[in-house]
């Protein structure tokens, strides 16, 4: 392999790696590769519950297959996949290595490496947007309440402003459970070490004056279902798993996915779905 | 099919090992905090039990029943029959 030339060899090595964190993701999240909560149905296998949480998205934000939809966390690329049902995708991600999967895996849908606070587009307006679980990286911890639900609003104010009238937003995101942060223990940090999450009730303060809440679903249980498929997924393929990160990676990730189920199971943690209606200017 | 006393004899010395006492000086019945586990330390347990044992163990079973005699007991029946 030394006498490759040098020319060639990084970018493969490189795409090489990026294939190998997918391949890994794929072990135990599944065909869908979708990092977050699905929508589970009596017998459902982790795929179609997440398959149905997809069509219960498209459903609530009125997606058609000629929609224009913005999604806002991309992630591996679970929405992007359900074209063209799922209509025409722009996708933002923040993470290189995702962008290039879901770049290469979607060629015809536009998959782009960006905060959505450096997103513009003054050319087009989108007739939907969809946030699966990115909402949860919106506020870093120590911030006062008052400039977490600022910095939401910003996130709202935005939306609005790239949505057609009477457009829909869909949010899906974990939220504090009941007791909120301060009654949480280590379990929340733990999972989000570098996020606070909002509570529900920031959300909808947030939100007000742009949106207008039209559904809203509280269902952790949906959740805890969620990680377990997940952590037992990744128990099954332990030998591949560990074949392709190594066997330190493996075992973050099945404390990281114990924490969640712990997390779920005790109500430090929650679950929402809010569909929301972009309102006219007053 | 692994047998409760091996899950017990598993996690005594995974505890054991954890909290540095010979497995047989583990006492069975203590409940996980009075060992000295807090929650982290039972999701060690729960990760390397379920690579000793290669069957999958399921956090919440740990922190439920907390001792090592219950938390055998547990999974010993949870397991499919072979």
């Amino acid at each position: 392999m030394t006498g490759m030339a040098k020319t060639g060899a990084p970018a493969a090595a490189i795409r090489h790696h990026y294939d190998e964190d997918a391949a890994f993701f794929r072990l135990w999240l599944g065909r869908s590769m979708a990092y977050s909560a699905a929508l589970w149905g009596p017998g459902d296998t982790l795929d179609e519950a997440q398959n149905r949480k997809l069509t219960w998205i498209m459903d609530q934000a009125r997606i058609g297959p000629g929609s224009k939809v913005l999604d806002v966390g991309c992630g591996w690329g679970s929405y992007t996949a359900v074209h063209p049902e799922g209509g025409i995708c722009t996708g933002l991600t923040l993470s290189p290595r995702q962008r290039q999967y879901v770049q290469a895996h979607f060629p015809r849908q536009r998959i782009l490496l960006q905060n959505w606070q450096d997103f513009y587009s003054d050319e087009e307006a989108f007739d939907a947007m969809v946030s699966i679980e990115s909402f949860e990286h919106f506020a870093m911890p120590g911030l006062t309440r008052k400039a977490k639900v600022d910095g939401y609003r910003r996130f709202f104010r935005w939306s609005a402003g790239r949505l057609v009238r009477g457009g829909r937003l869909v949010v899906q995101t974990n939220v504090w459970g009941a007791g909120g942060p301060v009654a949480n223990d280590f379990i929340g940090t733990e999972i989000f070490p570098e996020s606070d999450l909002p509570a529900v009730d920031e959300i909808l303060e947030a939100c007000r004056g742009y949106f207008t809440v039209k559904l809203q679903v509280e269902d952790p249980e949906n959740y805890l279902k969620t990680c377990d498929a997940w952590r037992k997924n990744l128990h099954r393929h332990r030998r591949a798993a560990v074949e392709q990160v190594g066997v330190d990676q493996v075992r973050r990730f099945q404390r990281y996915l114990h924490y969640a189920k712990l997390g779920f199971h005790r109500g430090a943690v929650g679950l929402v779905r809010l569909i929301l209606e972009k309102r006219d200017p007053v | 099919m692994n047998s409760r006393e091996d899950i017990e004899n598993s996690l005594a010395g995974i505890i054991g090992d954890l909290i540095g006492i010979a497995p047989g000086q583990v006492d069975r019945a203590a409940r996980f905090d009075v060992l000295g586990l807090d929650s982290a330390a039972i999701v060690s347990v729960a990760i390397d039990l379920s690579e000793e044992l290669g069957m999958d163990i399921d956090p919440v079973d740990l922190m439920e029943q907390f001792t090592i005699r219950g938390v055998s007991a547990i999974i010993a029946s949870d397991q499919p029959a072979s």
